[in-house]
């Protein structure tokens, strides 16, 4: 299976051109990853861009499979199977920790805690 | 305090911006306990120029996700206090920018505390700027009455923690060895929280199924023999005492750990604990 990831190297143009040859596969994974920024999904320009990319890539089959077989395609069946990855919360809160310890030139930990005021959030 | 209670507290903290740090795993910790463990951190002598953390298997640490641990009574703690959020900044819990101030002792009426999640914690060279990653270290935050008042600190599991020179070791950094050495004690036992009746049991059960309460064990406590008259009938339960000793272990004995050595607790095992029978000093 091939795999078109969003914001890689290949333009949609230049993977339109290659999914409609009459060897390409008609297995395709199609890969959005969200931001780093903690707490936020897919952008809905990503969303955008892989809903758009899954049509091209149906359009160029439909085409690609034409040339292949000389004859018009009268049924098409698509098998979606979405994953999902998610940071746990275990990931999310390690490294998360606003806070600086204190160490001393040796590099042995200091005693004493930070005082800071929280806000809504 | 009941079930309803700790879910109403919880509520109220998850309205921070800490609230993403706050562990799912909570205990209520009784009075009793505390009593325990506010002795526990009275017997540390205070003019040790360092604290021998011991590390997670040691105190059979039971929480790798971490805990929050509501207080049953509020009381008030001193901490040392080394630096503060940047005031034009002023975001905790999005921003490590900070300010560091000359050590200074300050107080805190504390409602309840937070181990984290053992991490690599950044570090900060005494007197510059300069950030290090260096500490493997477990997290920590002090909750006062108000839930805006928060302090950070941290366990350094098998590691030292150094009382910067002309300063004495904090009062709240022996609390916290004293609770991380309680937690997982044999004293120490977990029970269900107190609650008005079935509606509240299962609120709690649905929305924080982990809350369990921490009690103090009888332990080896109840010395009456059967037969024997007894002149007073005990009204009270009561600790005889404990002692912190600096224990030597590891390759040829170069590591050192604070260890505690148990107190017990007498009397019969269904009265109260009773603070002013505890013998501490001889």
């Amino acid at each position: 299976m091939s795999t078109f990831e969003y914001g890689g190297d290949l333009s949609r143009d230049d993977f339109y051109k290659k999914a409609i040859q009459p060897n390409f596969p008609n297995r395709m994974q199609f890969v959005l990853t969200a931001s780093d920024v903690e707490g936020q999904t897919f952008s809905e320009e990503g969303m955008d861009a892989v809903t758009e990319q899954i049509e091209s890539f149906i359009m160029a089959r439909i085409l690609g499979t034409w040339r292949k077989t000389k004859t018009a395609p009268h049924e098409l069946t698509v098998n979606v199977d979405l994953e999902f990855k998610a940071r746990s919360e275990h990931e999310l809160r390690q490294g998360a920790w606003p806070w600086w310890a204190l160490v001393d030139k040796g590099n042995h930990p200091l005693d004493g805690g930070h005082r800071g005021e929280a806000h809504d959030r | 305090m009941t079930g309803d209670d700790v879910l109403a507290l919880r509520k109220e903290w998850e309205k921070w911006n800490y609230a993403d740090l706050l562990p799912e795993a909570t205990v209520l910790a009784s009075r009793d306990w505390m009593l325990y463990v506010q002795a526990m951190a009275r017997a540390l002598p205070r003019d040790i120029v360092e604290v021998h953390y011991p590390t997670e298997s040691e105190v059979r640490w039971g929480w790798p996700e971490g805990v929050v641990i509501v207080f049953e009574e509020p009381f008030w703690m001193e901490h040392l206090i080394i630096s503060r959020d940047r005031a034009a900044v002023g975001t905790w819990g999005v921003s490590t920018e900070l300010d560091a101030i000359p050590p200074m002792v300050e107080r805190q009426e504390l409602r309840g505390m937070v181990f984290g999640i053992g991490q690599m914690m950044s570090a900060r060279v005494k007197d510059t700027n300069i950030p290090i990653e260096s500490v493997y270290a477990i997290p920590t935050l002090f909750i006062g009455t108000d839930p805006k008042d928060i302090i950070s600190g941290n366990w350094i599991p098998g590691g030292d923690s150094h009382v910067i020179h002309g300063e004495r070791l904090s009062e709240s950094t022996v609390f916290q060895l004293s609770v991380i050495t309680a937690l997982g004690h044999r004293l120490t036992k977990h029970t269900p929280v107190p609650s008005s009746g079935r509606g509240e049991r299962r609120r709690v059960q649905r929305e924080l199924p982990s809350l369990r309460m921490l009690s103090l064990a009888g332990g080896a406590s109840v010395s009456e023999r059967e037969g024997s008259p007894q002149r007073h009938p005990h009204q009270f339960r009561w600790i005889v005492r404990g002692h912190w000793h600096t224990v030597r272990h590891g390759p040829r004995r170069t590591l050192k750990r604070l260890q505690w050595y148990d107190p017990y607790v007498k009397g019969p095992e269904d009265k109260p604990l009773d603070e002013r029978r505890t013998v501490w000093r001889a």
